[in-house]
C-alpha cells in the first residue's frame, strides 16, 4: 500500500476540495451520532428486558398474589411478546414519547427534562473548573519536566486518579459542613452550594486532564517542528504557548470528550451525596422504587447528551486539526 | 513501591481469615460506635473502632480487600481476555468483524460506564459476586478491545507481518506468535489501569446500594454505612475510604512502573529527556562580532552523551573547522559519525542530554557557547539558519505555511503583519513555487514532499542568513526531486552569497555541491580539504573505502567518459 | 525457462469519499506491466516512490490481488492458490524487504526466528534445526553469537543478513528484493550486495530486484525496467539503458544522480520545469510523463505511447524514443571530441 498511498498524497495536492469538506464531515458525524443514540436505545431496551428478573415481580410487595403480578405486567406491557413491546417502544421513541413514570404518573420526558438543567449546570461548572485548573498545571509541568513543579503535578494527578470521588464528597461534607459548618452540604440554591459538589466531581477529572495536557505537551515539544522553531529563533515562551499548545490541544479535546461520560456518571454519585436535584438523583430514586420507564428514559437522554457533546468535541477537534477538517483522515 | 503495596493488598485478601482480629460479621449491639482504640473511649480490642452494629471496622476492611480484589481481578481478567481477543481479531482481519466490534464499542462507550451497570443491576434481583463481575466485565471489555485494536492496526502494517505471510505462516500463527507479543505489554498495562478503575466502580456501586448483597463485605458498603453514621462515627467514613484509596493508588503506581518498563510508548520520563530548556553552557566570554573573523569557527569541539552506568559516548571528539563567508563546506560520514551532532551543536539545538565538554563555536568571532538562549535566538534564523532532513515533520502541522514563514520574518525584522505577508509570498516565489498564494494558505500536509522542503528553504532564507546549515536536506526525497531542489538551492545561495554547511552521507552530492569537505568517522575528522582534491586523491583509507564503495556501483562506466552529465534536458 | 512472467498486470485501488464511504473513482497503481525473468537471472525494477513498483512486488508475492492481467511466478499463479497449495508455493517465492528492523519480529531471538520457516512448514531439515541454523548463519557471514541476540541488538547490516538467511531457509527459487539496501550505509550496502550476488550463483536464485537507485539496480541486474506512474516506460539490458537511455524519464533519473567524478556540475545545469503531478482523467490518456518532459509534443497529450521495440533488445514507451537514443549518442560524440 505504501506506493499507492504516496500517489494519493501526491494527487491530493491538487484535488482537495476545501468547501465540501467541512459540511460533509458534519453530516457524517451527525449520522454517526444518531446511529449511536439508536443503538443505545435498543441496548437499553433489551438489557432491561432480557436480564434475568421480572420487573413486575420486583414492583409488587413480596408475597403478593400471581394476579397482582400479572396486573403489573399488563400495566407495564411486559406481558406482550418481546418484539411487540419493542415495536411499541420504538414507535413511542420516534414520537418523542419515553413512556410514563409509574411513581409520578407524568411523562418521563417532562420529568427528566425538569431536572436536567441542574445536572448540566453541575457538570458544566465542574468541566470548566477542571480545564481552568488542569491546563496551566499541565503546561507548567511539561515546561520543566523532572523539576519540582512537574513532580508535584504528577503526584497530585496520581492521588486524584486514585481517590474515590464519593469519598472525597463525604469527607468534604464531614469536614467543611458538619465540623466547620462553612458550606452547605445539600441542595443547589446558592452559589456556595456549588463548591463542594464541583470539587468532588472535578477531582478525578483534574487529575486525568493534567496528565493528558502534560503528556500532550511533552510529545509536542519533542517533535521536529519545535526544533525548527528554535532554529528560527522563536523564544521559548512562544514555542510553548503557540507552537506546542495548539498541537497539544488536539489530544486534550479528545480526552475531554471521553471524560464527559465520566462526569455524567460521576454526577450520579455526587447528586446522591449532596442531594442535588438532578437526573442522577432521579434515576437512583427510580431504581429504588422500581420506576423502570424513568430509568430507561434517563439512560437514553444521558446517552444522547453524551453523544451530542461528543459531536461538539468532534467539531472542536476538526477545527484544531486541519487534516480532519479538510477530510484527509489518514 | 506500587508492587509492595499491591503485594500487601493481595496478602490481606488471601489471608483475611488469619489476619483479621475478629469475625467481620459478628454483631455486638452493645459495642456499637466504639471509636478507634487509640482514642478516648476506644476499646483496645478494636483498633479502628466498631460500626453501627458493633462489628470490628479493621476486620471488615481486611475482608473487604478480599471482595474488592476478587471482583476486580476476575472482572478485569474476563474483560481483558475477551477484549484483547476481539481487539486482535478486529484489528488484524478488519472486514465485518471490525465493523461490528467498532460500532458496538461506539455504542457502549456512549453509555457512561456506570449507567450501563445501573441499568443492568437495577433489574437483577440478587447481586452475587458473579453478577457484579459479569456486569463490570461486560462494561469494560470495550476499552481493552479498542486499545488493542488500535495497536494491532499499527502492527499489521509493519514489514514483519508481511514477511511472515510470505514465509507461509497462517493468519492465526501471525496473530498469536507475532502480533500478540508485540501488543502484550500494552494489554498488561491497560489491564492494571482498568483493575484500578473497576475497583473504584465496584465501590461506587456498593456505595449507592447496587453492589454485592450482604453479608458479603465491601468497602463501598462500609462507606455507605459510614455516611449514614456521619454525625456520630467519623472513623466509619475515613478508614474504608483510605482503604479504597490506598488499594487503587498502589495498583495505579504499579501500572505506571510497569508502563515504564514494558511499553516505552506509554513512557513519560523518556520523553521528558528530549525536551529542551537549558543549553549546555560553558563559561567563556562571548565577545563581539568581528569583521575579520571567519563566519563560523569550530575549535576542538567535544560532545558527549552520558549512558546509563557506562562511560559517556563521545559523539563528537575534537572537531575543528572554519567556514568563510560565501563558501560551501560539506561534512560527509555514515550513521553515527557525529556529523549531525556537530551541526546541532553549532545551532545550539543539541539534545539536552548532550554535554559539550570542551571546545568553542564562534559565529563571526562571537562565542555562541557563552550566549544565553535569548541572545542566541537573535542569531538563529537571522544570522544562521538550518534546514532538516524530513520537512514533513519539521513544519508545524497545525499552522498554515504562510503563517510559518511570516513568523520567521517578523521575529527578526521590524515589519508589520501585512508587510510580512507580502515578503512571505516573495520568499515562496524565490524558491520556485508557482502559486505562492495557494501554497501560503495551505497546511504542510497538503503539499508534496518536495514542496515542503522548498518551504523549509524559504523559511531558512527568509531573513538572509550568512550561513545555512543543511542536514541531509534531500535524503527523504525522490532522486529527481532531490536534484531539482539542489539545483534551486545552489542558484539561490549563489545569488544571495550565503555560506553553507551541507551534511550528507552521499559523497556524490558532496562532490557536486561543495568547495571543501570534512570526512567524519566515529566523532573525528579523518580527512579534510578541498573537495576536488579529496575526491580525486583521498589520503585516508576510510575515505578511499567510501569512494570505492560508490565507484563500485558506477561500475564499468568508469572506463568511459561519463557522458550523461552533459546531456542537459 | 522463465521463473516469473507478468502479462498486462493492472492494479486499481478504489478512492473513497462521500458520507457513506462510496467509491468515487480508482487509482491505477500498476497499469499494464509485462515482463519476463529467466530462471537464475536478475531483473531490476527502478522507479521513484509511488510509481507502483512495491504494489507490483506484492502482487507477485500473492499478498495483493490484481485487477487484471496474468502472473506466473515459479510456475504458478499465486492468485489461484489457496490453503495447502498456497503454503507450498510460498516455499518457492520469498522476499527480502527494505527495513530489516521492521521485517523481524522484535521479541524472537535470531536463532528462533531462523527456525520459523521450518516450523511453519513442519519440515525437519536434513541435519536437524540447530545445525542448519548455524549453517544459515555462516552462509550470510554471521556467527553463533548473533544467533543468540535479539534483532534490536544487531546493526542494520547484520539484521539484513538475518533477513536474507531466513528467506533462504526454505530454499526458494524466486526472491523479490524490495529496496534491500536502501536503509544501509554505503560501505555496508556493498557487502550486502556482494552477499546477494554470491548466494545467487551458489543456489541459482532468480531475483526481482527493486530499487529507486539506478546504480544499485544496474550493479545487480542483467536486464532492467524503469517504472513511472504505474507504467513500465523502458526495458532493456542494464548497461545499455544506463549508458544510452531510450526514455526521457530514464535520462532524468540518470542526470539526477549525484556523481563523485562529475565535479561541480550543478551550477552549470539550467532549471528544469517544476515537477507536476497529473490527476484524474489526465492520468488515463496520453503520456503520464508529458508535463515534466522536455521533449513533449502534441501527440504526447493525445496518444499514450505503448512500450515498443526501438532498437535490438531495447524497449521504450516514448513517441520520440529514437531521438532520445540518438541525442545521447550525439552528446557522447561531443564527449569523445574533448
Amino acid at each position: 500500500m505504501s506506493d499507492a498511498g504516496a500517489s494519493v498524497g501526491g494527487a491530493a495536492e491538487t484535488t482537495i476540495g476545501r468547501s465540501g469538506g467541512a459540511a460533509r464531515f458534519l453530516l457524517r458525524r451527525l449520522a454517526q451520532a444518531l446511529f449511536v443514540i439508536a443503538g443505545v436505545a435498543c441496548v437499553t431496551f433489551f438489557v432491561l428486558r432480557l436480564v434475568p428478573g421480572d420487573p413486575a415481580r420486583l414492583m409488587v410487595p413480596p408475597g403478593s398474589s400471581e394476579e397482582a403480578v400479572e396486573a403489573i405486567r399488563v400495566k407495564l406491557g411486559t406481558n406482550l411478546p418481546l418484539l411487540e413491546q419493542f415495536a411499541t417502544y420504538v414507535g413511542g421513541l420516534l414520537q418523542g414519547d419515553l413512556g410514563t413514570s409509574f411513581r409520578y404518573e407524568r411523562p418521563v420526558l417532562d420529568l427528566v427534562l425538569s431536572v436536567f438543567p441542574a445536572t448540566l449546570a453541575l457538570g458544566g461548572v465542574a468541566i470548566l473548573f477542571s480545564v481552568v485548573v488542569a491546563v496551566p498545571l499541565g503546561i507548567a509541568a511539561a515546561a520543566q519536566p523532572g523539576r519540582l513543579i512537574d513532580r508535584f503535578v504528577l503526584v497530585l494527578a496520581m492521588i486524584g486518579q486514585s481517590l474515590p470521588n464519593f469519598w472525597i464528597g463525604v469527607m468534604l461534607v464531614l469536614l467543611l459542613s458538619i465540623q466547620l459548618q462553612w458550606l452547605p452540604a445539600i441542595g443547589n440554591e446558592s452559589a456556595a452550594s456549588y463548591v463542594l459538589p464541583v470539587i468532588t466531581l472535578s477531582a478525578v477529572l483534574v487529575a486525568t486532564l493534567v496528565r493528558t495536557v502534560r503528556q500532550a505537551m511533552l510529545e509536542a515539544l519533542g517533535e521536529d517542528y519545535v526544533r525548527t522553531a528554535r532554529a528560527k529563533g522563536v523564544p521559548w515562551s512562544r514555542i510553548l504557548f503557540v507552537h506546542a499548545l495548539k498541537n497539544a490541544a488536539i489530544p486534550l479535546v479528545t480526552v475531554l470528550g471521553l471524560q464527559i461520560g465520566f462526569v455524567l456518571s460521576g454526577a450520579f454519585v455526587v447528586e446522591l451525596i449532596f442531594n442535588w436535584p438532578g437526573v442522577g438523583l432521579l434515576a437512583l430514586q427510580a431504581i429504588a422504587t422500581r420506576d423502570f420507564p424513568v430509568v430507561q428514559g434517563v439512560v437514553i437522554l444521558v446517552a444522547a447528551v453524551f453523544v451530542l457533546s461528543n459531536l461538539l468535541v468532534d467539531v472542536a477537534y476538526a477545527y484544531l486539526n486541519p487534516r480532519i477538517r479538510l477530510g484527509v483522515e489518514q | 513501591m506500587g508492587l509492595l503495596l499491591v503485594l500487601i493488598l493481595a496478602a490481606c485478601a488471601l489471608f483475611a481469615d488469619w489476619i483479621a482480629p475478629h469475625n467481620p460479621t459478628r454483631m455486638a449491639p452493645a459495642l456499637k460506635y466504639l471509636p478507634p482504640s487509640w482514642l478516648e473511649g476506644g476499646d483496645p480490642r478494636f483498633f479502628l473502632g466498631t460500626d453501627q452494629l458493633g462489628r470490628d471496622v479493621l476486620s471488615r476492611l481486611i475482608h473487604g480487600a478480599r471482595t474488592s480484589l476478587f471482583i476486580g481481578v476476575t472482572a478485569v481478567t474476563l474483560a481483558t481476555l475477551f477484549g484483547v481477543t476481539m481487539g486482535l481479531v478486529a484489528g488484524y482481519f478488519r472486514g465485518w468483524v471490525d465493523v461490528i466490534i467498532t460500532r458496538l464499542a461506539d455504542v457502549q462507550l456512549a453509555f457512561p460506564f456506570i449507567l450501563l451497570a445501573l441499568a443492568i443491576l437495577s433489574v437483577t434481583e440478587s447481586k452475587t459476586a458473579l453478577t457484579i463481575i459479569v456486569v463490570l466485565a461486560v462494561a469494560d471489555w470495550v476499552i481493552h478491545a479498542r486499545v488493542i485494536r488500535g495497536r494491532v492496526l499499527v502492527e499489521r502494517e509493519k514489514e514483519y507481518v508481511q514477511s511472515a505471510r510470505t514465509l507461509g505462516a497462517s493468519h492465526w500463527r501471525i496473530l498469536f506468535l507475532y502480533v500478540l507479543p508485540a501488543v502484550l505489554p500494552t494489554a498488561i498495562v491497560i489491564a492494571l489501569i482498568e483493575l484500578a478503575v473497576l475497583m473504584l466502580v465496584e465501590s461506587v456501586l456498593s456505595f449507592i446500594g447496587l453492589g454485592i448483597d450482604p453479608p458479603a463485605i465491601s468497602w463501598g458498603t462500609a462507606l455507605a454505612d459510614g455516611r449514614r453514621s456521619i454525625a456520630n462515627a467519623w472513623w466509619m467514613l475515613v478508614f474504608p475510604g483510605m482503604a479504597i484509596f490506598l488499594a487503587v493508588l498502589s495498583i495505579n503506581l504499579l501500572a505506571d512502573g510497569l508502563a515504564d518498563v514494558l511499553d516505552p510508548r506509554l513512557k513519560l520520563t523518556g520523553l521528558a529527556r528530549r525536551i529542551i530548556r537549558r543549553r549546555p553552557v560553558r563559561t567563556a566570554s562571548a565577545g563581539r562580532e568581528a569583521a575579520n573573523a571567519p563566519l563560523l569557527a569550530v575549535e576542538d569541539l567535544h560532545v558527549e552523551f552520558p549512558t546509563d552506568g557506562g562511560p559517556a559516548v563521545k559523539a563528537v571528539d575534537g572537531v575543528s573547522f572554519t567556514v568563510e563567508p560565501g563558501t560551501r563546506l560539506g561534512i560527509v560520514g555514515e550513521s553515527g559519525s557525529g556529523k549531525s551532532v556537530t551541526a546541532m551543536a553549532a545551532m545550539g539545538l543539541l539534545d539536552p542530554a548532550a554535554r559539550i565538554t570542551n571546545g568553542s563555536i564562534a559565529y563571526k568571532g562571537r562565542e555562541l557557547l557563552a550566549l544565553s538562549e535569548t541572545e542566541l535566538n537573535r542569531v538563529r534564523g537571522s544570522g544562521m539558519a538550518m534546514i532538516f532532513q524530513d520537512a514533513s515533520t519539521a513544519l508545524n502541522p497545525v499552522f498554515r505555511i504562510g503563517w510559518q514563514i511570516e513568523e520567521a520574518i517578523m521575529l527578526h525584522q521590524p515589519v508589520g503583519r501585512a508587510e510580512a505577508r507580502r515578503l512571505a509570498l516573495e520568499k515562496l516565489r524565490m524558491v520556485n513555487i508557482a502559486e505562492p498564494e495557494r501554497v501560503a494558505r495551505s497546511y504542510p500536509f497538503e503539499v508534496s514532499g518536495g514542496m515542503q522542503q522548498r518551504v523549509m528553504i524559504a523559511i531558512a532564507l527568509s531573513c538572509r542568513p550568512d550561513l545555512l546549515i543543511a542536514d541531509e536536506p534531500t535524503t527523504a526525497l525522490d532522486v529527481t526531486t532531490q536534484a531539482q531542489i539542489l539545483r534551486e538551492l545552489d542558484a539561490l545561495i549563489t545569488k544571495l552569497g550565503t555560506g553553507i554547511i551541507l551534511i550528507s552521507h552521499d559523497l556524490g552530492l558532496i562532490a557536486e555541491f561543495t568547495d571543501y569537505v570534512l570526512v567524519m568517522r566515529d566523532g573525528r575528522v579523518v580527512e579534510a580539504g578541498p573537495t576536488a582534491e579529496v575526491v580525486s586523491a583521498p589520503r585516508h583509507e576510510y575515505t578511499q573505502m567510501l569512494l570505492a564503495a560508490v565507484r563500485a556501483l558506477d561500475g564499468a562506466v568508469q572506463e568511459e567518459e561519463p557522458v550523461l552529465v552533459h546531456a542537459a534536458p | 525457462m522463465s521463473m516469473l512472467r507478468l502479462e498486462n498486470v493492472v492494479k486499481d485501488y478504489p478512492l473513497r469519499s462521500g458520507v457513506f464511504g462510496g467509491t468515487s473513482g480508482v487509482l491505477r497503481a500498476v497499469d499494464g506491466v509485462s515482463l519476463d525473468i529467466a530462471a537464475g537471472s536478475t531483473f531490476g525494477l527502478v522507479g521513484e516512490s509511488g510509481c507502483g513498483k512495491s504494489t507490483l512486488s506484492r502482487m507477485v508475492l500473492g499478498l495483493e490481488r490484481r485487477t487484471a492481467g496474468r502472473i506466473d511466478a515459479a510456475g504458478r499463479d499465486p492468485q489461484e492458490l489457496k490453503g495447502a497449495s498456497l503454503k507450498a508455493w510460498r516455499r518457492d517465492v520469498q522476499i527480502i524487504a527494505q527495513d530489516p528492523a521492521g521485517a523481524l519480529p522484535a521479541r524472537m531471538r535470531v536463532r528462533r526466528l531462523l527456525e520459523e520457516p521450518w516450523r511453519i512448514h513442519r519440515i525437519e531439515p536434513p541435519h536437524g534445526r540447530p545445525i542448519q541454523v548455524a549453517q544459515l548463519l555462516s552462509q550470510v557471514g554471521l556467527t553463533e553469537r548473533h544467533g543468540r541476540a535479539f534483532p534490536h541488538q544487531l546493526s542494520g547490516g547484520q539484521r539484513q543478513r538475518v533477513v536474507i538467511a531466513r528467506a533462504l531457509a526454505l530454499e526458494p527459487r524466486l526472491v523479490v528484493c524490495d529496496e534491500p539496501v536502501s536503509a544501509l550505509d554505503v560501505s555496508v550496502q556493498a557487502q550486502v550486495l556482494d552477499l546477494l550476488r554470491r548466494l545467487q550463483s551458489e543456489y541459482g536464485l532468480t531475483y526481482l530486484f527493486i530499487s529507486h537507485d539506478l546504480r544499485v539496480v544496474r550493479s545487480m541486474a542483467a536486464e532492467i525496467g524503469v517504472m513511472f506512474s504505474g507504467l513500465l516506460v523502458e526495458r532493456g539490458p542494464a548497461d545499455a539503458v544506463y549508458r544510452r537511455p531510450a526514455h526521457p524519464y530514464t535520462r532524468e533519473l540518470l542526470n539526477a544522480m549525484p556523481s563523485i567524478d562529475g565535479g561541480r556540475r550543478l551550477r552549470s545545469v539550467a532549471f528544469g520545469p517544476p515537477a507536476a503531478t497529473l490527476d484524474g482523467d489526465a492520468r488515463r490518456t496520453g503520456c503520464p510523463y508529458r508535463l515534466r518532459c522536455p521533449l513533449a509534443i502534441d501527440r504526447c497529450v493525445a496518444e499514450r505511447p505503448p512500450l515498443r521495440q526501438v532498437a535490438p533488445t531495447r524497449f521504450s514507451a516514448c513517441h520520440r524514443a529514437e531521438e532520445v537514443l540518438s541525442a545521447t549518442r550525439t552528446s557522447q560524440s561531443i564527449g569523445d571530441h574533448k
